[in-house]
């Protein structure tokens, strides 16, 4: 198992949900019957079963053939999909957050049994399928005049999880008064001339908010794990906002 | 860039307006953002008025500046010499008295001079250069050298001729040379006979008139009593009638005021009794066409007796006749044994005197000579000495002392020198060798001359003014006391308030340029009075003066007319392309940011 990029990362784990739909043989629960040691229910023998898993000593008693059945044992997919869109590299702190955190869930996927694996998105969109059963985690920063449920849903269906991390710049979640501002948009690359006062951010943080809500609804509508961050060290993302949200618990 | 042209100084005003909008500019700082939506509604919000920002040396900074700057130079219509030459317009004026007479209509000379040269001014356009000349012994630049119009018409309006008849050849000489062979040359005077060098026109305003004159006044001693003569002239071809009249300069009190008839081209003489104590008067006479010979101002001349002492041998002083040569001075001379400003000795001494004469034998040997006598005639203590059948007996004078071989001989027996001076500072030793026993000079009619001139060269060194009444153009002298500082500066002031700084250390001298009052100002302390008098027939006859007009000669190189619209045209061309130039570059620069995609 590889090591992570940040130490922190090892202080933490995902928390994986109760049952996982499924995936191949692995080491987590699964939902149907298999190999492991935690007897789930018996039933009577039919041909093709396997013989280990006889219960003898209830053919001793009652004479009938009896199999005990064991919940299966498997390797969830997990799947990262990390937004690599332009707004996600507005600042190098955010950039760096996206990838600390991608590395942080990959590690914590493998460490925790699963097989994680990262797709590169332009618009949430993953140029190859996603896998089925797994659990799945969106980092992204939602920054986009569109409604975000279309697109979340499309990534829940299949999914055991979806896990839908939303990173912003400190300034983006807080900017300061910085008087006349020409604003560039890093994607569209239009200019915005206006005064950031106290008023203009009043109201640009309503609409953020608004933002923010509709990304958490749309995310809790399909079952869901939301949280927003602010770009920082990975041990304040998780404490902060990860561990509230139930995305992580300590190791 | 003068007041001369408004539009300019006013443009100027470009710059700091300039430098105010970049002060006061909002500057957007930039900034990238993600969610740019989310600012959109607010877009173009204005804030509550603009406050100042470090000036930030841009581009655009620069180019507005170098534009309003180059807006004023536009409007200020810049020359270069190698666009074209400016029209030029040297005007001399003649400055004498005569120009300053009323014609019949009222309208003085100097005044159809000014319209003259407005008028001129006017045709050669609005970027003329002016050169105004004025004429007199001395030329006098009123204007200029290529002075603007706006300029040259204040400088016009300051003009008032008042000196007496002069050389016109210096001021055209002068204006010959401010001029150049470009230049537009006009001469403006009232001689109608007045002729100019070739390129130089000339106007001629002035009217033939008849005038009546004041053309001497003085005042003398005459046995106790002051009286007063006064000479006055009809310059007209028969008797005029006019008034004379006698006023006291304190209270304005007339003394006397009575009509008199002038007979034509002829002197009248009127004498006048003067109250004793009579301070300064004026002696006027009626009204006509010329009023600066109609007024005399004199001031009571202040006593300048020379105070001499003798400190010879009462036997010497009669050998010498001194004494009665000396009474014979009358009170000019003041005999004392004390300080005095001449002193006449045997032996060169120190002290307070002015000039000192030593009259010594001389050493041996002692010789006779019967002349010819070598005299510096031009010297004024020789003024009217001949020496002829003078027999002198001296020795030789460098024995005397005190002239030693530094002084300057004066009189001389072949190359044996028997007067000499000798110059100390503000001090004048005259040495004379003579043995009065063995000579006839004591006897001889040049003997009290000598005295006489030499009382004159004291009473010339003693301190003040050497006198008050003065005729305009000569000069004011004031002699500092020895006590005075001489690095206080002296200036003589007018009745108009006009100020003229004194020439020279210990003795100082002042140009007269016009009649009237004069106080000598020491700081603000006054410390005398001079009265400027206008005296010369020779202006005051305007029967000569006329108007005339007489064109100069076209010069080749004097089309100054055709080059007039090319002035200025190329420089204004240059400069107004370069604006254009620059407020595109401005624009260009400004814009640049705005090419973004516009936000919707």
């Amino acid at each position: 198992m590889r090591a992570p990029d940040d130490p922190a990362a090892a202080e933490w784990r995902l928390a994986w949900p109760r049952q996982p739909a499924g995936g191949a043989a692995g080491t987590r629960l699964g939902r149907a019957t298999g190999a492991s040691l935690e007897f789930v229910d018996s039933r009577d023998y039919v041909v093709g079963d396997d013989l280990r898993h006889v219960d003898w000593r209830a053919y001793a008693r009652t004479d009938q053939l009896r199999v005990r059945l064991f919940r299966e044992e498997v390797a969830p997919a997990l799947d990262i999909v990390r937004d690599v869109s332009a707004s996600m590299a507005v600042t190098a702190d955010k950039t760096a957050a996206a990838d600390v955190l991608c590395d942080a869930f990959a590690f914590w996927g493998e460490r925790g049994g699963g097989r994680p694996r990262v797709y590169d998105a332009l618009d949430l969109q993953p140029a190859t399928p996603l896998r089925r059963d797994g659990v799945r985690v969106v980092v992204s920063d939602f920054l986009q005049p569109d409604d975000p449920a279309p697109q979340l849903t499309r990534l829940a269906i299949g999914a055991a999880l979806l896990i839908v991390v939303q990173v912003l710049d400190p300034w983006e979640l807080d900017p300061a008064t910085e008087g006349a501002t020409a604003l560039h948009d890093c994607e569209s690359d239009a200019r915005l001339d206006l005064v950031l006062d106290a008023a203009v951010i009043a109201r640009y943080r309503g609409r953020l908010q608004r933002l923010c809500a509709s990304v958490e609804h749309a995310t809790r509508r399909v079952g869901g794990r939301f949280a927003t961050v602010a770009a920082a060290r990975l041990s304040t993302m998780c404490r902060d906002a990860l561990l509230p949200a139930g995305i992580v618990e300590t190791a | 860039m003068t007041f001369a042209s408004p539009m300019a100084l006013l443009a100027l005003l470009a710059v700091p307006a300039v430098l105010a909008l970049h002060l006061f500019r909002r500057r957007y700082r930039p900034r990238r953002v993600a969610g740019l939506f989310l600012f959109a509604p607010d877009a173009l919000v204005a804030s509550a008025g603009r406050q100042r920002t470090p000036l930030v040396r841009s581009t655009s900074l620069w180019l507005e500046l170098a534009a309003a700057a180059l807006l004023a130079l536009w409007l200020a219509g810049p020359r270069l010499s190698f666009f074209g030459v400016p029209p030029h317009v040297v005007i001399v004026l003649d400055d004498s008295a005569s120009m300053s007479a009323k014609g019949r209509d009222g309208v003085a000379f100097a005044a159809r001079a000014r319209d003259i040269v407005e008028r001129e001014l006017r045709a050669a356009g609005g970027d003329v250069r002016v050169t105004l000349v004025v004429t007199g012994q001395r030329p006098r630049v009123l204007c200029g050298p290529n002075a603007p119009a706006a300029v040259a018409s204040s400088a016009l309006s300051t003009w008032n001729p008042q000196r007496a008849r002069h050389d016109m050849a210096p001021a055209l000489a002068l204006a010959n040379e401010l001029g150049g062979e470009r230049a537009t040359m006009l001469f403006v005077t009232d001689d109608p006979r007045a002729t100019a060098p070739a390129g130089c026109a000339v106007r001629s305003v002035g009217e033939s008139l008849d005038n009546a004159a004041l053309v001497h006044a003085r005042r003398a001693l005459h046995d106790g009593q002051e009286r007063l003569f006064v000479d006055a002239t009809a310059f007209a071809g028969s008797t005029l009638q006019t008034t004379l009249t006698l006023r006291a300069l304190g209270d304005a009190k007339v003394l006397m005021s009575r009509a008199i008839e002038l007979p034509g081209d002829r002197v009248a003489r009127f004498e006048l009794d003067l109250p004793t104590g009579t301070g300064g008067i004026e002696v006027t006479l009626g009204g006509d066409a010329l009023v600066i010979d109609d007024a005399c101002v004199l001031l009571a001349e202040p006593p300048r007796s020379v105070g001499v002492a003798v400190r010879l041998p009462a036997e010497r002083i009669a050998e010498l006749h001194l004494g009665h040569a000396l009474r014979a001075l009358g009170p000019a001379v003041q005999l004392g044994s004390g300080e005095a400003d001449l002193e006449i000795c045997a032996a060169p001494s120190e002290g307070p005197w002015s000039v000192q004469v030593v009259i010594a034998a001389g050493v041996e040997p002692i010789d006779a000579w019967i002349g010819p006598f070598l005299l510096e005639r031009r010297h004024p203590l020789l003024r009217g000495v001949t020496l002829e059948g003078v027999i002198w007996s001296a020795g030789r004078l460098g024995g005397i002392g005190g002239i030693g071989g530094m002084g300057r001989g004066l009189v001389f027996a072949g190359d044996v020198p028997l007067l000499g001076e000798e110059t100390l500072g503000d001090q004048l030793r005259l040495s004379l060798a003579l043995q009065p026993a063995r000579s006839n000079l004591v006897t001889s009619p040049d003997w009290p001359i000598l005295l006489a001139n030499t009382v004159d060269l004291a009473r010339a060194r003693l301190p003040g003014a050497a006198q008050v009444n003065v005729r305009l153009g000569d000069a004011i002298t004031w002699r500092r006391r020895p006590s005075d500082d001489a690095r206080d500066e002296l200036r003589l002031v007018d009745a108009e308030g006009n100020a003229t700084l004194g020439v020279g250390a210990r003795v100082v001298t002042f140009d007269t340029w016009r009649a009237g009052l004069h106080r000598l100002m020491r700081g603000e302390v006054e410390q005398a009075r001079f009265a400027v008098n206008f005296a010369d027939p020779r202006e005051s006859d305007l029967r000569g003066c006329g108007s005339a007009t007489l064109a100069a000669a076209p010069r080749p190189q004097a089309d100054l007319a055709a080059a007039a619209g090319e002035r200025g045209g190329v420089e204004r061309r240059v400069l107004a392309f370069l604006l254009l130039a620059l407020a595109a570059l401005d624009w260009l620069v400004l814009s640049r940011p705005r090419m973004t995609q516009a936000l919707v």
